[in-house]
């Protein structure tokens, strides 16, 4: 068996060198999630046998001198609300119709097999995308690759926990309140929400219609500018698909110099009490970092930060209620109890309420807009603690307006700024802390080459959890 | 499940408007959303007292000419 590349950048160059195959790759990756999947709640479903042929099909490909670019040949976890074309999408969930998009693929999955990918299975995720993990249910327990007795975080739980264990190198998530940038925070690796409206989102369950974004997470910020460069772009099948232009993501990577780059702390919203205390020396730590390589830093605030909290789940639970209120009615019992508490809260809502909230994003829009005159990224931590434990959980539910207590994501699904979160250190238990950049609109070039540069003078996203340390290539 | 404190009338209003909604939850879940109630209205009321949004147009838009392509 061989040694497998830590990342999508690694593999691509091993690949293009003719150090491994695909094959090679593939197997060893299944390999893995043969020996520690039972342990970690990864897969829903493995597509082995489409997998090895799309491999061999790469070998073949890459053989004959065409190289479709840095996804051909890599191994990659879709999300299970996501379709591809394999076998019905779930969503987590006995409520779905299998026939919905049965033998279809999502834009992005069709995106990333053009680009050569090799597409391993479906990943858990919560139910729909939302709520917690019912234990009731007949559908795998995710856990965490650092801590299995921790929750990997969601709602793109497989994702984030694959991605950490190498049974994948890099995969789709959403994020409608943070479902990328949590459970990539709680595993350790890196994970991007691109500005909304540029990645199509066609072909995927619907959460909230208004903020739900499809994103990779994978070990890197340079690994994700390589996923985004085959996600990114128009499709008409979205109403909310922007039709720019695609820039050249790998443009400004693997720079180490911020010089010019201005970077607002927000350290007002970011700090609760009860926080892990190993957060804010870290977070320090990291705008160190960025600070030596040419970075300036300021203070900021960043507004309507309350408001835009209210204004996510106020239009998550509207918009989401509309998509289930039919099987809500009908099939209650059929769905996870967290997401019952959570899609019901829609009910709670009046349609002023919906509307007003669409008002204020508008206000919050502007005046952040305006903050962004003045300085070109925001830096957060992406969470106030490490991985949620199990025990937390209390009647088969998490809580998950506890855990929004200490995750600082839903702000920019209001307002549909990119988001990248870097890992940026430990707790004293060992759990993985994060670093969240934000940038304005359609700027996600910026934030990757901010997240590239601190990765590569920092190595906290190629630390590995040590339940499968010694198979990974150093 | 835990349940946060609510007044009668929260209770009232929750179980109104689920009932209205047609949604069966049980008597446990109606009392976990009235526990969950004052947090919710006072995200609400928060968004309705933002002077700034009192001529503002909302972040909806609907598109007369619409173009229904397919995926996949």
């Amino acid at each position: 068996m061989i040694d497998v590349p830590l990342s999508i950048t690694e593999a691509a160059a091993s690949l293009r060198e003719g150090e491994i195959t695909a094959t090679q790759l593939t197997e060893a990756v299944l390999a893995r999630a043969d020996a520690h999947d039972s342990a970690v709640g990864t897969f829903l479903v493995r597509f082995n046998d489409q997998a090895m042929e799309a491999a061999a099909v790469a070998d073949k490909e890459m053989a004959k001198g065409l190289h479709r670019g840095p996804l051909h040949g890599i191994p990659l976890g879709i999300k299970d609300i996501i379709a591809a074309a394999e076998g019905p999408t779930t969503a987590n969930s006995l409520v779905l119709d299998p026939a919905w998009a049965a033998g279809k693929d999502a834009p992005v999955v069709a995106r990333l097999r053009s680009a050569g990918a090799v597409i391993t299975g479906k990943v858990t995720t919560m139910e729909f995308a939302c709520g917690s993990p019912d234990p009731t249910k007949p559908f795998p327990l995710p856990r965490n690759p650092w801590n299995t007795d921790t929750w990997p975080g969601g709602s793109s739980s497989g994702t984030g926990s694959g991605v950490a264990a190498g049974f994948f190198l890099g995969g789709l998530g959403t994020d409608t309140g943070g479902s990328i940038r949590i459970p990539a925070a709680f595993c350790g690796i890196t994970g991007l929400m691109p500005t909304f409206g540029r990645v199509p989102k066609s072909g995927c369950a619907p959460l909230g219609y208004s903020l739900d974004h499809i994103g990779p997470m994978a070990r890197s910020a340079d690994d994700c500018a390589a996923m985004l460069q085959v996600l990114a772009g128009y499709h008409a099948s979205d109403p909310d698909c922007a039709n720019l232009p695609v820039p050249d993501y790998s443009a400004g990577l693997g720079s180490d110099s911020l010089a010019g780059v201005r970077i607002g702390l927000d350290r007002v919203h970011h700090f609760p009490e009860g926080g892990d205390p190993a957060v804010a020396p870290c977070f320090d730590a990291a705008v160190g970092v960025l600070e030596s390589l040419g970075a300036t830093v300021v203070e900021i605030e960043l507004p309507y930060f309350a408001e835009m909290l209210a204004a996510d789940m106020v239009t998550m639970g509207a918009e989401a209620l509309a998509y289930h209120l039919p099987d809500m009615r009908t099939r209650w019992e059929d769905y996870f109890m967290g997401t019952r508490r959570m899609v019901a809260t829609g009910a709670l809502i009046s349609g002023a309420d919906f509307v007003q909230a669409q008002r204020v994003r508008r206000v919050a829009l502007q005046a952040l807009g305006e903050l962004f005159e003045a300085v070109d990224i925001v830096a957060t931590p992406t969470a106030s603690k490490g991985a949620t434990p199990y025990t937390d959980l209390e009647g088969g539910i998490l809580d998950v307006s506890q855990v929004f207590e200490y995750v600082h994501t839903p702000y920019w699904d209001s307002v549909g700024n990119p988001a990248l979160v870097v890992p940026m250190g430990f707790t004293d238990d060992g759990l993985p802390l994060s670093l969240q950049l934000a940038s304005p609109h359609f700027e996600e070039a910026s934030l990757l080459k901010v997240g590239s540069a601190f990765q590569k003078v920092t190595d906290w996203h190629r630390q590995v959890p040590a339940m499968i340390a010694s198979q990974m290539a150093a | 499940m835990t349940i946060a404190s609510f007044t009668p009338a929260d209770e009232a209003t929750v179980r109104t408007l689920l009932a209205a909604a047609a949604i069966p939850a049980s008597e446990e879940e109606i009392l976990a959303f009235a526990g969950d109630y004052p947090r919710l209205k006072g995200m609400v009321e928060l968004l309705h007292a933002v002077p700034e949004a009192r001529y503002e147009a909302p972040g909806l838009h609907f598109d007369p000419t619409p173009k229904f392509a397919e995926w996949g």
